[in-house]
């Protein structure tokens, strides 16, 4: 697989945006991202430094530095859990049992061991997503929750779950 | 020059303004601990090992020295400790490197680098020669209070109190390059190299924090012509070399200091030997040449100097096969036979190629055998001759381009070509902000850092120079038009010319008269006519070869008429000495017809080169890495080669073997070592200098360079051609690591061109001439212009000079797709 003609376009139209096309590197990757179905394989880099002109070592360095950008396959839905002290205290860890019980899962920052067997949702354990007014929370795709019970968190996902991913909000 | 004065452990010293304060220490004679830090390198302040207590002298209300009691300033201490790699000096500065406290911070930096760091010493590479245990040894604290907790894997969260980092090791970074991401502290020395100094960004950090490790997305990976040099600067084990790993600890090998003689670059090299094998080859210091770095052919090209394939008997053919001979029966017989030759055809009926690879000495000797005892003035040491080399010594050149102001870079491709001076156009570029501008036929990687690309039409290169002379001078600008490149960037071109101080005018060594006329012309149209240089590419010593005089004079034929004289049968016996013709002669088909047709034919080398297959006497000849000598590099400048290990077998050195061909002709020469040989090339040289003079430029008409094209329909492509720094040749071959990276043989065509024809990327390709076909895979991208197709010399197993002509002046070619795979 590779970028389509509408990926290419979408990074030289945000390239020119820039002074210096470099500066383009990290909405591309988003770009790349999206194309390939949430995560990024070493060829989407590689195609993005062709893409923007740059060395793609500076892209691998780059996507490797964020943790918003997937090295391997994530589910269809990429769960980032809140476990940084506020939430906790306010009851994160429950959440974190509840969802590795119901998905048989592990939520410890591996994208494998976070991926539910039907790929529909990968939960990730992060640190404090700046909005700890409204612990405990999540991020599902780019959409935060606040607040979470466990039946907040049950319905919120089974809703999502089948409707289309929204990999970056433009 | 503006000094400053400051105190290092109480003694006082005076340094350059701008200095930063570890070399000030350093000059004041103290050790300061570093690791990221490297003089070649900007300082980044990542390591915290070069810390030191400063103080600078207390300023009062109205900005003078606070005075203490007895007069001198008062020194307010900078409350924490500074990293000195990173501290510019100041005047009055105070850096105290000794102190109670600095010990103590040195040391528990230490302790942390090696919380992570396994104990590997008795089976690493670096042992010996590293860094970071030899500070260990003199600033750590001798025991460590992190414990190492086996198990877990790092990636999850442990905490690095908990247990060292655990990687798979090594990982192969590349086919050279082996990584040890467990001992790698972070310095970012390897990553700066190839961000600031080989400008190629082969490698990068990934990842972060306690998980960030070393890595390369290139293809191939390490993409670097310089990569070598990153093991050289890697302060710990991480980074070692694959040819040179587990062959030898290090304090066991013999260091030879010697000259590199693959390219005409001229680095200085140490070759490290054990047991007389050649184990690896590491840059040595020398500011005016090659600084602290060479190129990876240079330090990888090396295990064919022990490879079993090396000739180590003489060699006479009977019948058809070659036997092994003793050396005095196969000095007898060459000797008898070009005596024969001589006595019935005269001596102008041998020829000589001499080599740009052998040693000043070893060309001298040459010469003077064709000349003295043969009686023949036939002497040529160029692979063809459309080169043209002018010796001129310039022991500055280096430093000349680096300090440019611009650099007209013209026919030429300084990466494939003269590494060390890519490096050091980009230094300029790079490090002392000069503006590149090339004229080539194609794109080369070093436009990536150009200002200005003047990519022309082939066979234009001389109207593009007489049109920027043009508007260098305000005068009209003529014959553009079939040149291919754009007005106004002509002019953008033009006017940095005209406005530069410091210009450093460089072209290929196959520019022509009027092209290099051209070019002092427009140098001298701004008075800086002295910085034209041309260069040589294709071997270490041309220059020396020129200079000993292998070339012929008083009407003997070069090389271009020894072949034609040879192919028509009025050339009996041809004397090769380290060339490989059938290879590297530009007409493929000449060369066969005249070694064919040749009655005898004497071949010097280190293999059984294609060229040495076809000879009836096959001499075993001395590696570089085996003999002492003289060698000259591309700005003139004479250096030694030294002698590194005997040569192998029974093979010998060039002048060597030509001295006793010499004795057994009755000449005595009485050479005894190479000191003897230069000193009388010196005599004959004495008051003689040759230097290139400018001549008046002629007007120089765009037409007479478009040859008639009657061909154009069945041939729609011209053929470009140019080196490679990875090519086809022997000794490449029996260095196996390196020959790797020896590229498949390809064709490079424009995108445009290989859609229009249906060519896909990596396809086989047909590239046919009226001289033959090759099949060649297909590189498909932007570097050549529509229309013209490149494709290397000297490609293993698709040698181009099949396909060439040189009786035309423009080669031209057909693409059709072969069989695809991609
Ligand atoms: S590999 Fe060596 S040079 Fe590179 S960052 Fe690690 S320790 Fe420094
Ligand atoms: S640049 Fe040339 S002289 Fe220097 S190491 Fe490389 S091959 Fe040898
Ligand atoms: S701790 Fe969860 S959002 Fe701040
Ligand atoms: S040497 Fe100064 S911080 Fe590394």
């Amino acid at each position: 697989m590779s970028l389509s003609d509408e990926a290419r376009q979408k990074i030289q139209e945000i390239a020119a945006r820039y002074p210096r096309r470099i500066s383009a590197t990290i909405p591309a990757l988003y770009v790349a991202q999206a194309e390939y179905g949430g995560w990024l394989p070493k060829e989407a880099m590689v195609e993005v430094a062709e893409e923007l002109d740059v060395p793609p070592s500076h892209v691998f360095g780059v996507a490797t530095f964020y943790t918003l950008f997937y090295k391997e396959p994530v589910g269809k839905h990429v769960v980032q859990l809140c476990t940084n002290l506020a939430c906790m205290l306010c009851g994160a860890e429950t959440l974190q049992q509840h969802l590795e019980r119901k998905f048989n899962i592990k939520i410890n920052g591996s994208i494998r061991d976070g991926t539910t067997a039907d790929g529909t949702f990968t939960v990730l354990p992060v640190e404090c997503l700046a909005a700890c007014g409204g612990a405990p929370c999540m991020i599902v795709d780019t959409e935060y929750y606040e607040n979470l019970t466990i039946e907040k968190v049950d319905k919120i996902l089974t809703q999502i779950a089948t409707q289309p991913t929204v990999f970056f909000k433009p | 020059m503006d000094l400053v004065n400051l105190t290092v452990n109480g003694q006082k010293i005076a340094v350059p303004r701008g200095t930063m304060a570890i070399e000030a220490v350093k000059a004041a004679g103290f050790d300061v601990a570093h690791f990221c830090y490297h003089p070649k390198l900007k300082p980044v302040g990542m390591c915290r090992m070069c810390l030191a207590e400063v103080g600078t002298p207390r300023l009062g209300p109205d900005r003078k020295p606070v005075l203490n009691e007895d007069g001198t300033p008062q020194i307010g201490m900078m409350p924490q400790p500074q990293a000195t790699c990173t501290l510019p000096v100041s005047e009055g500065m105070v850096i105290l490197t000794n102190t109670d406290a600095v010990k103590k911070m040195v040391a528990g930096m230490v302790e942390f680098f090696l919380a992570n760091h396994p104990l590997d010493c008795p089976v690493c590479d670096k042992g010996g020669e590293c860094p970071l245990q030899d500070q260990t040894m003199a600033f750590g604290p001798g025991q460590s209070r992190v414990g190492e907790v086996f198990g877990g894997d790092v990636r999850l969260q442990q905490g690095i109190w908990e247990a060292k980092r655990h990687w798979e090791k090594p990982k192969p970074l590349s086919e050279l390059i082996a990584l040890d991401r467990e001992r790698c502290i972070q310095c970012g020395r390897c990553v700066r190299f190839t961000q600031e100094i080989s400008l190629d960004n082969a490698l990068t950090f990934i990842y972060r924090g306690a998980q960030s490790e070393i890595d390369t997305l290139t293809d191939p990976p390490v993409d670097s012509k310089f990569s070598g040099n990153t093991i050289d600067i890697c302060p710990v084990g991480a980074l070692t070399s694959r040819v040179f790993r587990f062959t030898a600890r290090v304090w066991e090998v013999k260091p030879t200091h010697t000259v590199c003689t693959q390219c005409g670059c001229g680095c200085n090299i140490t070759i490290n030997t054990r047991l007389d094998k050649v184990l690896r080859i590491l840059p040595r210091d020398n500011d005016r040449i090659n600084e602290c770095w060479i190129c990876d052919r240079g330090r990888f090209n090396s295990q064919f100097i022990n490879s079993a394939a090396r000739l180590t008997k003489p060699l006479i053919k009977r019948n058809g096969t070659f036997e092994a001979v003793e050396w005095d029966e196969a000095l007898a017989f060459v000797a008898k036979t070009l005596t024969q030759i001589k006595d019935a055809h005269g001596g102008n009926a041998i020829g000589g190629l001499a080599s740009g690879k052998c040693t000043v000495e070893d060309n001298y000797v040459f010469q003077k055998l064709l000349r003295e005892v043969l009686g023949s003035d036939n002497v040529d040491y160029r692979p063809h001759g459309k080169i043209k080399h002018r010796l001129r010594r310039v022991p500055d050149f280096y430093e000349q381009v680096e300090n440019a102001d611009v650099i007209l870079l013209v026919g030429a491709d300084p990466l494939e070509e003269l590494p060390i001076l890519d490096l050091r156009i980009k230094k300029c570029i790079a490090q002392r902000n000069g503006t590149l501008i090339t004229v080539n036929p194609r794109r080369i990687l070093l436009d990536q850092h150009a200002t200005i690309s003047l990519v022309h039409q082939p066979h234009t290169a001389t109207a593009v120079i007489t049109a920027l002379s043009a508007a260098v001078n305000g005068s009209t600008i003529e014959g553009l038009g079939a040149t291919g490149v754009a007005e106004d960037l002509l002019k953008d071109a033009a006017q940095r010319l005209a406005q530069s101080q410091r210009l450093v005018v460089l072209y290929g060594e196959e520019s022509n008269d009027e092209l290099v006329a051209a070019l002092h012309h427009l140098a001298a149209s701004r008075d800086r006519q002295e910085a034209v240089f041309g260069l040589c590419r294709h071997d270490g010593n041309a220059l020396g070869a020129l200079w000993a005089g292998a070339m012929p004079k008083n009407g003997g034929l070069d090389v271009d008429g020894m072949m034609r004289a040879a192919a028509h049968g009025s050339l009996k016996a041809l004397y090769i000495m380290g060339q490989n013709p059938v290879n590297s002669y530009p007409d493929g088909q000449l060369v066969k017809e005249a070694l064919d047709k040749v009655e005898f034919l004497v071949v010097h080398d280190l293999f059984l080169t294609e060229t040495a297959q076809h000879a009836d006497v096959v001499l075993p000849a001395a590696s570089y890495a085996e003999k002492d000598g003289t060698v000259l590099n591309v700005a003139g400048v004479a250096q030694r080669l030294k002698q590194a290990l005997p040569p192998v077998g029974e093979s010998s050195e060039d002048w060597k073997i030509i001295t006793a061909l010499a004795y057994f002709m009755g000449h005595h020469w009485g050479y005894k070592s190479c000191a003897d040989i230069l000193r009388e090339l010196e005599r004959h040289h004495a008051g003689t200098s040759a230097r290139w003079n400018v001549g008046t430029l002629e007007r120089w008409n765009v037409e007479t360079c478009q040859p008639a094209d009657t061909e154009a329909e069945t041939y729609p492509f011209i053929l470009l051609t140019g080196a490679q720094l990875y090519d086809g040749s022997v000794s490449l071959r029996h260095s196996e690591r390196l020959s790797h990276l020896v590229e498949a043989p390809f064709v490079e065509l424009h995108r445009d061109d290989a859609q229009r024809l249906g060519i896909a990327r990596g396809a086989e390709v047909e590239v046919t001439s009226p001289r033959g076909a090759l099949r060649l895979r297909a590189k498909v991208g932007r570097k050549v212009l529509p229309g013209t197709v490149f494709v290397p010399e000297h490609q293993p197993g698709a040698p181009v000079n099949t396909i060439l002509d040189p009786t035309r002046q423009v080669q031209r070619v057909r693409l059709s797709a072969g069989r695809g795979d991609g």
